[in-house]
């Protein structure tokens, strides 16, 4: 079944009187269950993919179906509760909000899932046994109480990658989730991943490191805003 | 609900230096707004307890005028107008009073009192009770004895732990035998002390204290019905013109003292609440900057949460909330202080001590709205990042 399928998807960034064509008409489709990821150097129109693949960032011309839905006919609004509803992110550099210890940056999303999806999703176990649980099995659990500051990069990513499972999205993305790890921590991180897609999860992460890349079941490689399948 | 107030606390902990400063931003617009309603609430009841005093259907004449202000020290008015206002019909409690501050002592101790010559109705026009003893009589009046009734401060100053009647005290030399206490009176609203005072019949004060060539301080007497009040005061005042000038009496009305203090506490309402909002909305301005430079600075958490799925009426809202929780700080620790404030500031002012209930639900609906409304705006401007943007700032 077809999770996602982008057509045509052309995005234009406009500096001054220049126009620089980031991404130049992207055809790509994800299944459910897949596990992709997109490589390509600094610069190729990653990042602004998987923005888009997010529903964060709007194309300046192309269709997107997340699930069906034409997303992009969604208002603002709507395409909020998408991503809370479908959607986990994992970032680079984190984004673990500094004044909340990690047990509570696992439970951020959740109020954001709109009220009937809460009561729906958290019918057999509260949001908080959950937190708890997916802390256990990302092997951080001791670390609930601790503050950002106080964790390593890898624990720091293993927080996020909670946060991102919390609310049972259907896809996650993950935009460069090693760049800040080390070795030993990336494979850590991307060995998660992979159990998630064993279980079933889409997973599409964005690298421009092939080692990391080497770990999905596909690799797109994208370059001058052009993809092409590896 | 409960996570998201855990979070703006966090968040608030977090900023220590920022929330501080907000709250102090806003802390003495509330203060500031607390003392002032405070104070003119005093002075209002103030305002009140001067005419339930005085009575509603009271006429007090004394020396003095209006420009210049009541006089005890002069004493222009005379027993003639006593006698000629008497003559009214539909008048009652007709009485009249002089006043001299003196020094009364027993054979030990001496102390500084007021020491009033009265006529009959004194003790009951005015609303003083008997404690102990006894008031005056006619004979007191016709035999001219030398007799005094006293409030508490004075019989408790000469003869604390016995029973003051029958006791003497004088007065320069003379002697006088208590015959009554009066129950304690407290203070006028103008701190005058009610219990330090010596009443004795006029007639005696003017044998033995001091030649009053029948002049008197003060004239008070009430009218029968209230629908002759008007015409009864004015007649009163022919009665007095035709024996004075305009400018050495004065005729105290409820209405007179009523338009006095209300012109004064309208007067002080306007310009200190005026310097009490400006404060206020100073603090806002304070408010608002501090929350652009705020949201700048988490513009990446903004770009975060839009991305784990806050539409931006929730990322406003949440601004709201830490706008909200602030001004609510700041209300209860400005409550706080304003309480401290009216007790020990408003003594030294002269205004009464009221803890109004008004003054706090003023200040405090004040500083909730003037936060809101400051945060709006860089709320607003926060919600509207860019996530994409605001996400790859922090890269």
């Amino acid at each position: 079944m077809t999770l996602i399928e982008l057509k045509g998807i052309r995005k234009v960034y406009r500096q001054g009187e220049l126009e620089v064509e980031v991404l130049k008409g992207i055809d790509l489709k994800v299944e459910r269950g897949e596990f992709v990821s997109i490589i390509g150097p600094s610069g190729s129109g990653k990042s602004t993919l998987l923005y888009i693949l997010g529903c964060l960032d709007r194309p300046t011309q192309g269709k997107y179906y997340f699930n069906g839905t034409d997303v992009f006919s969604l208002k603002d609004e709507e395409l909020s509760k998408l991503r809370a509803k479908h959607i986990g992110f994992v970032f680079q550099s984190f984004y673990l909000i500094p004044y909340l210890n990690a047990f509570d940056n696992v439970l951020v999303p959740v109020e954001y899932l709109p009220k009937g999806e809460k009561k729906k999703r958290f019918k057999e176990e509260s949001p908080e046994e959950r937190a708890r649980e997916l802390l256990k099995r990302l092997n951080i659990a001791e670390r609930a109480n601790f503050k950002p500051s106080e964790l390593s990069g890898g624990q720091k990513q293993r927080v996020a990658i909670a946060r991102a499972l919390i609310n049972k999205p259907e896809l996650i993305l993950a935009d460069e989730p090693t760049g800040q790890l080390d070795s030993a921590s990336s494979k850590a991180v991307m060995e998660i991943f992979k159990e998630l897609h064993r279980e079933g999860k889409t997973l599409i992460v964005v690298t421009h490191d092939p080692e990391v890349a080497s770990f999905a079941q596909r690799v797109i490689e994208i370059r001058d805003g052009e993809i092409r399948e590896r | 609900m409960k996570f998201k107030l855990r979070e703006t606390v966090y968040s608030l902990l977090y900023n220590r230096a920022r929330s501080l400063f907000a709250v102090f931003g806003i802390l003495f617009g509330v203060v500031s707004l607390v003392l002032v309603v405070a104070a003119i609430e005093g002075s209002s009841l103030q305002a009140r307890k001067v005419i339930e005093k005085l009575g509603p259907d009271s006429v007090l004449i004394v020396s003095g005028s209006i420009k210049k202000g009541p006089r005890s020290g002069f004493q222009n008015l005379t027993l003639k107008d006593v006698r000629e206002i008497g003559k009214l019909e539909g008048i009652f409690a007709l009485t009249y009073g002089i006043v001299k501050p003196t020094t009364v002592s027993n054979v030990e101790l001496s102390k500084f009192t007021s020491l009033f010559g009265v006529g009959k109705n004194w003790l009951t026009s005015w609303n003083y009770k008997i404690e102990k003893g006894r008031g005056f009589t006619e004979e007191d009046f016709k035999e001219l004895r030398k007799v005094a009734v006293v409030g508490h401060d004075v019989s408790d100053f000469f003869w604390p732990k016995e029973s003051p009647i029958g006791k003497v005290i004088l007065v320069g030399k003379v002697p006088f035998k208590v015959i009554g206490v009066y129950k304690r009176k407290g203070k006028t609203p103008n701190g005058h002390n009610l219990d330090n005072r010596v009443f004795i019949p006029y007639q005696v004060f003017d044998k033995t204290v001091e030649k009053t060539f029948n002049r008197v301080s003060v004239i008070r007497f009430r009218v029968l019905n209230l629908k002759e009040y008007n015409a009864i005061v004015k007649e009163t005042k022919k009665i007095l013109l035709k024996n004075h000038r305009p400018d050495e009496f004065m005729v105290i009305t409820p209405v007179v003292v009523k338009k006095f203090l209300s012109m004064l506490s309208a007067t002080l309402a306007l310009f200190l609440g005026l310097a009490s909002l400006t404060a206020l909305v100073v603090g806002g301005f304070v408010l608002s900057s501090i929350f652009y430079i705020n949201a700048y600075v988490r513009e990446w958490e903004v770009g975060l949460r839009r991305a784990l799925g806050a539409t931006k009426g929730e990322v406003l809202k949440a601004f709201l909330l830490e706008a909200l929780l602030i001004s609510l700080i700041s209300s209860l620790i400005g409550i706080g202080i304003g309480v401290i404030l009216i007790k020990y500031l408003l003594p030294s002012l002269k205004v009464p001590v009221v803890y109004p209930v008004k003054a706090f639900i003023i200040s405090f609906l004040f500083a909730v709205g003037v936060s809101l409304f400051a945060v709006y705006f860089p709320a607003k401007k926060a919600s509207q990042f860019q996530p994409v943007k605001a996400l790859r700032k922090n890269l």
